[in-house]
């Protein structure tokens, strides 16, 4: 957060202080931000209040303390209605804190890429999810290619004005893509109505369909980001079937030159894969 | 156990028989969950590559520039939230300047940023101030519907969010009647975005739920957060997923349908453990014990309890942990281990009443006088039915509770307190949130 604001820990001591002199507290020393930033001492009360507060006369955002430290804000707040022993007597309290919509003014989720600012984070979710968004609508759904990239770029806006607070944004965008298609069709019904598997996504074989579609088009977004000898030479050895030393010889080559190829196309395409499909 | 890296899992799946370790690796993929799992990715890879649909899927791909139009969009959006947020930044000192500041007619507040800015601010309030959040949400809501008039509001999901924010810190203040209303507008707003999501009215969906639960329209609250549970899963909002999982599994239980909740307790709890939300583990936990224990499945329900207990221990959530006491207490009650009970039963009243807990402590207490009748010591009775009171927001629900309390002290004075009278009196009010309209019947 602290990165993401472009602040320097000194600016926060020198307002953090200026703050404690006005209400007559303890103020903090650079050391101590540094202990706390870093997990090497726990930030008290009144720690995590100036920090805040520094914070906020810095920034001008009305920033509270569980964007910058991790709080339990339900330990210090004592079940509203509680009533009986079982967790029904405080599902309101469970539920509620789930009822939040999105993230703040800017996106400060508690991962990585919220180290980054708004539009250099939109920007890498767009590299990459937009491939397989884009190959969802235009091969799953069969939406020409200009509208498909049409409905992509606003299922970005849309998420972008939304922001929510999900576990992983890769679903969440893949989501908004199915509905956004069939949403498209359904606007041109009497053009080209829907496949059955298109409207049913709640039945497992109907998911289970799904599945496979993110699957391969997960692994097209993978290859489309290969470089292209690592793709040449996967695709003559899969899907061809060309064995090691027939791609060898065609490529001028030895075989064992085209095996530790395949092999380092192969890490390759592993790690971009994993790195597309593993939850954010 | 020393596990395989991805680069000799992928050597094993690009040839099995070549592989040196096969047989070491095939037996380590048998006992290792994590290996497998990795395994199998690889595999699913491998044979991908031999279908057309990727190769083909990956001739579209390619080529695309940078989204610039997309992201001179973003800067806008950021640009204005930025700026709604310095101008309200010196309003939000209290309620009643940000009352006086009138932001709803101030033109510098006509934007979709400013409404999205307000209603995260209600967000951020509605536990600790909802008459403040209600107030921001207001806000939001008048100056989203005046936008939407002009056709000037950008996106129809902002003023969504601000109907919902408003229905949230109604329920908080209790008016349910208008929340509900409110929630109904979110409803129909998010619906008549044309980037409407299913995610947009499940979490509208999950609000419902709530209203309804509160007032006693139990089937509609269990559909509500069933349907909202659906949609969660779909867009990979595994925790609100499983939050309305354990709200539609707590309405099983306060229509006493523990087997049925068992069932669904048991998956929300397995769920529960892949987050990292101790909370909501202890709460599933908590449920799920209690659901055991009406099954009279006490050695399944007490590690649940303890496990609630260790986890509200570790976040400090003292409510939690002294409702797994409580719990304990209980089972400890039902299996006839008396003074083990009293002990258990006693510490959680304590607590509650530290915590200033109305409701659970009389709960307690009845169950205290209970235990304590069970262990021949009746004298020790009426000292702990002394403090018995409860509060109720309702006139109807507080009426009939301090008629069943008028009650237990009526037969309480004439004789020595009846275990069975003070039973009849505790299992009443502990269904009375869950049957508000029934009349308190004495025993006859």
């Amino acid at each position: 957060m602290i990165r993401l604001m472009r602040l320097q820990p000194s600016d926060i001591v020198a307002a953090a202080e200026r703050i404690a002199r006005r209400q007559g507290m303890r103020k903090i020393s650079r050391q101590q931000l540094f202990k706390i930033r870093y997990g090497k001492a726990k930030a008290t009360e009144s720690t995590i209040f100036l920090v805040v507060a520094a914070v906020q006369e810095l920034t001008g955002l009305a920033i509270g303390a569980a964007h910058l430290f991790r709080v339990q804000p339900w330990s210090a707040v004592p079940a509203r209605r509680t009533w009986g022993r079982f967790g029904g007597a405080v599902w309101r309290d469970s539920v509620f804190s789930g009822i939040g919509h999105g993230a703040w003014v800017l996106p400060m989720h508690d991962d990585e890429a919220s180290l980054d600012v708004p539009s250099v984070r939109l920007e890498r979710l767009y590299h990459d999810h937009a491939p397989l968004l884009r190959a969802t609508a235009h091969l799953r759904y069969r939406i020409p290619p200009q509208d498909a990239d049409e409905l992509v770029q606003e299922i970005f806006v849309s998420w972008f004005e939304r922001q929510p607070r999900v576990d992983d944004i890769r679903a969440y965008l893949v989501g908004a893509t199915n509905h956004a298609c069939k949403y498209y069709w359904r606007k041109r019904a009497r053009e080209t109505p829907l496949l059955e598997e298109h409207e049913q996504t709640c039945d497992d074989a109907a998911a289970d369909r799904a599945d496979r579609w993110v699957l391969h088009l997960s692994l097209g977004a993978t290859l489309a980001e290969l470089g292209g000898k690592c793709r040449e030479t996967l695709r003559r050895y899969y899907l061809e079937d060309e064995t090691s030393d027939t791609i060898a010889s065609e490529l001028g080559t030895s075989a064992a030159y085209v095996r530790q190829l395949l092999h380092t196309c192969r890490k390759r395409a592993h790690a971009i894969y994993r790195r597309l499909t593993e939850p954010r | 156990m020393t596990h395989f890296d991805d680069d000799q899992l992928s050597e094993y799946a690009f040839d099995p028989p070549a592989y040196a370790r096969r047989g070491e690796l095939e037996d380590h993929a048998q006992e290792c969950a994590d290996c497998a799992s990795r395994l199998d990715v690889i595999r699913t890879i491998e044979n991908g590559l031999r279908d057309q649909l990727p190769w083909k899927a990956a001739a579209t791909l390619e080529h695309h520039p940078r989204p610039a139009a997309l992201l001179r969009i973003a800067d806008e959006i950021l640009r204005e939230r930025v700026e709604a947020e310095t101008l309200l930044r010196p309003t939000m000192t209290s309620l009643l300047h940000f009352t006086r500041a009138e932001t709803e007619r101030d033109t510098r507040f006509q934007t979709t940023g400013a409404v999205y800015v307000l209603s995260a601010h209600a967000e951020a309030r509605r536990e600790s101030q909802p008459e403040f959040a209600l107030a921001l949400a207001n806000s939001a809501v008048a100056i989203a519907l005046k936008l939407a008039d002009e056709q000037r509001l950008r996106s129809h999901a902002v003023l969504a969010r601000a109907w919902t924010e408003r229905s949230a810190a109604l329920v908080l203040i209790g008016k349910f009647r208008d929340a509900e209303n409110a929630a109904r507008k979110a409803e129909a707003a998010a619906e008549a975005a044309p980037d409407a999501t299913p995610h947009d009215s499940a979490v509208i969906w999950l609000l419902r739920s709530v209203i309804c639960t509160e007032t006693d329209r139990l089937d509609e609250a269990h559909l509500l957060a069933s349907a909202a549970a659906r949609y969660f899963a779909e867009f990979g909002d595994t925790t609100r997923h499983v939050k309305a999982l354990l709200a539609s599994a707590n309405v099983l239980c306060m229509r006493r349908r523990f087997d049925e909740a068992v069932v669904d307790l048991e998956c929300v709890t397995a769920l529960a453990r892949t987050l990292d939300d101790s909370l909501l583990l202890s709460r599933s936990l908590q449920s799920l014990g209690e659901s055991y224990t009406a099954l009279k499945q006490f050695d399944r329900a007490v590690p649940c309890f303890m496990e609630t207990f260790a986890l509200s221990e570790e976040i400090g959530a003292e409510s939690e942990k002294l409702r797994a006491v409580w719990s304990l207490g209980n089972v400890l009650l039902l299996s006839g281990a008396y003074d083990e009970a009293i002990e258990r039963l006693d510490e959680a009243r304590r607590g509650f009443e530290a915590l200033g807990v109305v409701n659970d402590t009389a709960l307690v207490r009845l169950q205290l006088a209970e235990a304590m009748l069970a262990a021949e010591r009746p004298s020790e009775v009426p000292a702990v039915l002394e403090g018995v009171t409860v509060a109720f927001a309702s006139e109807d629900m507080l009426r009939n509770a301090n008629l069943a309390l008028a009650y237990l002290r009526e037969s309480a004075a004439n004789q020595t307190p009846d275990a069975e009278i003070v039973r009849h009196v505790r299992t009443y009010l502990e269904d009375l949130p869950a049957d508000p309209t029934r009349r308190f019947m004495p025993l006859p």
